[in-house]
């Protein structure tokens, strides 16, 4: 590889607890739901590879657990982000009005350089439950906090039924590029130890 | 690690790494005095889910009956070549249910130290005043699953070792408990604070995600068993609170105190056969056996989660120590990464 422009995009699923973000990281990266997830504890990541303007990167999604506790070892998995998911449930009012607190606690853990653009996109989840007669946060609601954020972008999304994942991480991704420096990084040499693997690693993912 | 890796490339030499390696993980786990002997093969176990069936317990048995009384360094060396064939046999256990004959030449071969095990463990239990010591050594290599209820209530300091206080001792706890709930859970929510009120919706979002894939979890009682034990426990240990992954901590107690009065395993068992003196105390059991074991672990879960920080840079250094001359990996690049 001649060049080492970067190839990594890092992302941060928040939210509170049990709005859907393991199902929604799955359900992009496996096309998978299941309703036996377990609460998912500390952190855990997937990564998937994707194209974008003919360039090929390998994104790289953090869950993380829901519950406040585990916030203070969330600075190591802020850090270095390029684009910050906020997940709500669109049947839990709580978990809208928690989405100030996801925000600015992650401002304050990652601190990137330029808060004021930092990229975020916001999704309000589990759209499919009760055929939407369980909704309290409407639609209008959730634009107008987008719009005070300074024009978050919004999905509604149904990680059970797949409605609008993949629009929403391609959102994601291209966001996470917006945050991209011009200046190419300088990347040390890292050790490959799975050699000429790497295409077979890739499609495992799929 | 890939042939590529750099030095170290002779038989020999890693070999002694290898070795090494064994030292000093044993010498890290005799450093916190666990008693007995540390079980370490060289092959990876099989990462399998909670062994639930008391087949797999069996072939626990008879797994430690083929170690016999090898030490670790002795199995490294790679002079025990029958040992390690015969290991190869019967380990992976919990896949191979089909392997009947195989099995049952093995079944009757542990049957003969099973017996003088449950012997050493019937004398143990049957003294005047248990001496935990001895219990707790006799133990370490496991214990068999139907005295598993009164050596793990006798093993947590939840039951006294004294013979005759004992009875007394649980009855009186069991009835603590049910005042606890009382007082604290069976109450309506105008009368708990917010954050108490935020701690039960955490529960309640987390019990069902209890074991989500075993069936028998989801019953309505032991669901609600489940969120009692959680959330007195939450609210006895202010400093900490409930935090996810505690509910997970509860299961094997559930589980045990269970066996006790249901037969046969987990796919039929039905709460409908048990009394609801039966599942009090049950419930009761479980909640002090929970409180014990977290006692001696709650800074895993207290504010910054201290406990955890400690064990993270532990390991850290322990693989420093071990693997000090690995440079930097490039995970996104390894396989296991793209499992799902």
């Amino acid at each position: 590889m001649a060049s080492r422009r970067r190839t990594l995009l890092k992302v941060i699923i928040l939210g509170d607890s049990g709005v859907g973000k393991t199902s929604l990281m799955n359900q992009y990266v496996n096309k998978k739901f299941s309703n036996q997830y377990k609460a998912t504890i500390g952190a855990d990541f997937l990564t998937k590879e994707v194209q974008f303007e003919d360039r090929l990167f390998t994104l790289q999604i953090w869950d993380t657990a829901g519950q406040e506790r585990f916030q203070s070892l969330g600075v190591a998995f802020y850090r270095g982000a390029d684009c910050c998911v906020l997940v709500y449930d669109v049947n839990s009012m709580k978990s809208f009005d928690n989405l100030n607190n996801w925000r600015e606690e992650f401002l304050i853990q990652a601190s990137p350089s330029d808060p004021d653009n930092f990229p975020f996109v916001l999704l309000g989840n589990k759209v499919d439950v009760d055929g939407g007669n369980s909704r309290v946060v409407s639609e209008k609601k959730a634009k107008a906090w987008c719009a005070s954020k300074g024009n978050i972008p919004y999905f509604e999304t149904s990680a059970k039924d797949g409605i609008n994942v993949e629009e929403a991480f391609q959102c994601i991704v291209k966001n996470a590029l917006k945050n991209e420096p011009e200046e190419e990084l300088y990347m040390p040499d890292t050790v490959d130890v799975v050699g000429g693997n790497r295409g077979q690693g890739s499609s495992g993912c799929c | 690690m890939s042939s590529g890796g750099g030095g170290g490339g002779s038989p020999t030499n890693s070999e002694w790494r290898f070795n090494q390696t064994l030292r000093n993980v044993q010498g890290m786990l005799k450093g916190r005095s666990f008693p007995g002997k540390v079980m370490l093969t060289r092959r990876s176990e099989p990462i399998s889910p909670p062994e639930y069936s008391p087949r797999s317990e069996n072939d626990r048995y008879e797994y430690e009956q083929n170690e016999g009384s090898q030490e670790v360094e002795g199995q490294a060396s790679g002079n025990t070549t029958e040992n390690i064939s015969s290991k190869k046999s019967i380990s992976p256990s919990t896949s191979s249910v089909n392997s009947l004959p195989d099995a049952q030449g093995l079944v009757s071969g542990a049957r003969a130290t099973d017996s003088a095990r449950i012997t050493k463990f019937t004398n143990e239990l049957s003294r005047p005043a248990v001496i935990l010591d001895k219990l707790r050594e006799l133990s370490w290599s496991g214990v068999p699953p139907y005295m598993r209820p009164n050596i793990w209530r006798l093993l947590l300091g939840y039951a006294p070792p004294n013979a005759d206080r004992r009875e007394g001792v649980l009855t009186r706890k069991r009835l603590e408990y049910v005042e606890c709930v009382s007082q604290y859970y069976d109450i309506p929510d105008t009368e708990r604070s917010d954050e108490e009120i935020t701690m039960l919706r955490q529960i309640a979002v987390d019990c069902p995600r209890t074991v989500p894939d075993v069936t028998f979890f989801q019953d309505p009682q032991i669901q609600k068993s489940l969120e009692r034990i959680l959330y007195t426990w939450a609210i006895r240990h202010p400093a900490s609170g409930y935090v996810q992954g505690i509910n997970d901590l509860v299961t094997p107690f559930l589980i045990v105190f269970l066996s006790e009065h249901l037969e046969g395993n987990l796919d039929t068992w039905s709460m409908e056969n048990l009394s609801l003196q039966d599942v009090s105390n049950i419930e009761a059991d479980c909640y002090w056996c929970l409180s014990k074991f977290l006692d001696g672990m709650q800074d895993h879960y207290t504010f910054a989660q201290p406990g955890i920080q400690r064990l993270v840079f532990r390991l850290k250094e322990l693989v420093h120590r071990i693997d000090g001359n690995v440079p930097s990996i490039n995970i996104y690049d390894s396989p296991s990464y793209y499992n799902d």
